[in-house]
């Protein structure tokens, strides 16, 4: 059992180095699934493309940098580096449950708003 | 009012007045008051029948809402990207494109899109989704049009290509729902067509089928709304519901007195007596995703359960669109909810859906009250003019012994003195059975009950008024005066008598 505890204390000690090294080491976060068969892709034109997630890889993907703009960059199964769509990824971030809706959603008759969305009071 | 009654009409002049005043309210419209007596009329009714329309067709209809929790939601997971309405086009494409995946018998947008925005490059997006919704799962897309005749964007045009757009815009129907204007279908019975009309019909699919050739151009709907809202899909996302609707005594007196006495007692608190959750079942945008994403077994298997061949209906809550609707039942609602109910009707009722007000009623309205009229002007006058038996025999010789002082007929002092207090009573017992044979046997909206019942009151005000008297009597006095040669005449000589008192 001692010797069991002295080998993981030396695999901890050895594993940061090594991890590093790569970008797999920089991954905080991974993606841990897909929500469809094909998710969005960054192309390199700036447009945005579909790409089937057979050809990105099996999850969990590490989760190399995000653009904060809704992409996340990860390497693909052939090697190539892709930014892909955060809305349909599926990862290991923590996140908020949802808020709480309340049902009633009916509201008074004579409930009044003399605005537009978007457009305020001043046409300044 | 009877006390010193004067010189006094000819029956059948008051029957024709009588009539006049109501062709005219009702012709004429004025001020409004026809259309609001019959607006008022209708809600009254629906709020007081609201607890007993159960439909198959509400579990088979689902509304997937966009409201602001929904939207702070979806940007602080890094869903959208958009954190304030309007949300861009690719945030649309991605929820779409997640309620797609599950297959749904049917789908409306109900987003007016017009033409593609200049600040967002992601209509492409969109217009993938949606291809793909109807290419790898075979669902077919509806979406919100515009007003009839309006000519498409070419924005529009391209949205054709992948979806259908269907009316979802219409003036002049009061509140009822338009199923066809000219050649182009609206929303409601898009949907239907879709559901109830295609090779394998939903089990929820009732009556015998509503198919094109059954509706004329301007066919409208009259909404019947429910009341009986469904629990929460998902409770442990719900702050706050409404308490289902049991059906005890208490629950339906209560609609009662909300549906009859609102209009009557303006003290009645209308706003407790609402019903505050709509009546079909709601996933916000941003459960659908939690779920999706993150959600148990259970609660992936009850979204599948929830949208999966039914007919969803995409819509927004957000203050300051303006897409709201009036229910008579909720108060106000967001927009979609009308779309819901208008389909619900349709597919609980199929042909028998409850018809709006359309030129065959005008007619039969305008019969209903010439018939009322003269009902109201012979009854008030037979009641006036009937005397106790033993008064008629009153100087009758031989008469028998025992039978002088027992009247076989003794009318009340009410009728006698107040003909038309009585007539009126009467008169409203005509109009709610009337209302009611139109409504459950010949599925017409409520009749303008309000409308008819005011009218009586308004004749039974002016029935042997001064008013009266000087338009029945002492205006075509005047006129035959003033148009006569001989002002000696009889008919001059009764009217002189008739001014003077009085004679």
């Amino acid at each position: 059992m001692k010797k069991m505890a002295w080998v993981w204390g030396v695999l901890l000690a050895w594993t940061p180095p090594v991890m590093a090294g790569s970008p797999v080491g920089k991954a905080r976060h991974h993606i841990i699934g897909f929500d469809d068969t094909e998710v969005e892709v960054l192309a390199e034109d700036g447009g945005v493309d579909y790409l089937a997630v057979e050809i990105i890889g099996d999850p969990p993907l590490p989760i190399l940098e995000d653009n904060g703009r809704g992409f996340v960059r990860v390497k693909a199964r052939d090697g190539r580096m892709l930014w892909l769509g955060r809305s349909y990824l599926q990862t290991d971030e923590q996140v908020n449950v949802p808020s709480c809706h309340d049902a009633r959603l009916a509201k008074s008759s004579d409930r009044t708003m003399a605005s537009a969305r978007g457009v305020g009071k001043s046409c300044k | 009012m009877n006390g010193n009654r004067g010189k006094r009409p000819a029956l059948r002049v008051r029957i024709v007045f009588y009539i006049l005043v109501g062709w005219f309210v009702l012709q004429f419209n004025p001020f409004g008051i026809s259309n609001k007596s019959d607006l008022a009329s209708q809600d009254a009714v629906y709020r007081l029948l609201a607890p007993n329309y159960h439909s198959l067709a509400r579990d088979s209809i689902v509304v997937v809402l966009l409201d602001e929790t929904a939207i702070q939601d979806l940007y602080d997971w890094k869903v959208f990207h958009a954190n304030e309405w309007p949300v861009r086009y690719r945030d649309h494409a991605y929820l779409l494109g997640r309620i797609l995946s599950f297959e749904p018998r049917a789908l409306f947008v109900d987003v007016f899109f017009r033409r593609e925005r200049s600040t967002d490059d992601s209509f492409p997006s969109l217009l993938r989704t949606l291809r793909r919704g109807h290419e790898r799962h075979g669902v077919e897309v509806l979406l919100a049009g515009n007003f009839p005749g309006v000519s498409l964007t070419e924005t529009q045009q391209a949205l054709e290509e992948v979806a259908d757009l269907s009316l979802n815009g219409w003036s002049g129907f009061g509140k009822s729902y338009p199923l066809r204007i000219g050649d182009e279908f609206s929303t409601a019975y898009e949907l239907y067509q879709r559901a109830c009309l295609r090779q394998f019909p939903l089990a929820a699919c009732r009556g015998d089928p509503l198919r094109d050739a059954h509706l004329e151009d301007g066919a409208a709907l009259s909404v019947y709304w429910g009341s009986h809202a469904p629990g929460p899909l998902f409770p442990e996302f719900s702050r706050a519901g409404c308490e289902p609707f049991a059906g005890t005594l208490w629950e339906v007196l209560v609609q009662a007195v909300h549906g009859l006495g609102q209009g009557l007692v303006g003290g009645l608190d209308a706003e407790q007596a609402r019903v505050k959750c709509p009546y079909h079942g709601v996933i916000f945008g941003n459960q659908l995703v939690a779920v999706i994403k993150r959600g148990t077994p259970q609660q992936k298997e009850a979204l599948r359960e929830a949208i999966s061949g039914k007919v969803v209906l995409y819509g927004l809550a957000l203050d300051g669109l303006h897409d709201v609707v009036d229910s008579p039942v909720h108060g106000q609602l967001p927009g979609v909810f009308l779309h819901a109910m208008a389909l619900d009707n349709l597919m609980s009722r199929g042909k028998e859906y409850i018809r709006a007000s359309d030129d065959f009623i005008e007619r039969v309205n305008l019969a209903i009250w010439v018939a009322l009229a003269a009902f109201f002007a012979v009854g008030a006058r037979w009641l006036e003019n009937r005397q106790p038996v033993s008064a008629r025999e009153e100087g009758n010789e031989g008469k028998k012994e025992g039978e002088d002082n027992v009247p076989q007929c003794r009318p009340s002092k009410l009728a006698k003195n107040h003909p038309e207090v009585v007539m009126i009573g009467l008169g409203i017992l005509v109009v709610g059975g009337i209302s009611v044979f139109m409504f459950a046997v010949m599925d017409y909206e409520p009749l303008n009950s309000i409308g008819f019942i005011s009218l009586l009151g308004v004749i039974g005000l002016m029935r042997d008024s001064k008013l009266e008297r000087c338009l029945l009597v002492y205006l075509p006095c005047w006129l035959g005066r003033r148009f006569r040669k001989n002002g000696k005449d009889k008919a001059c000589t009764d009217c002189r008598k008739a001014e003077g008192g009085k004679s």
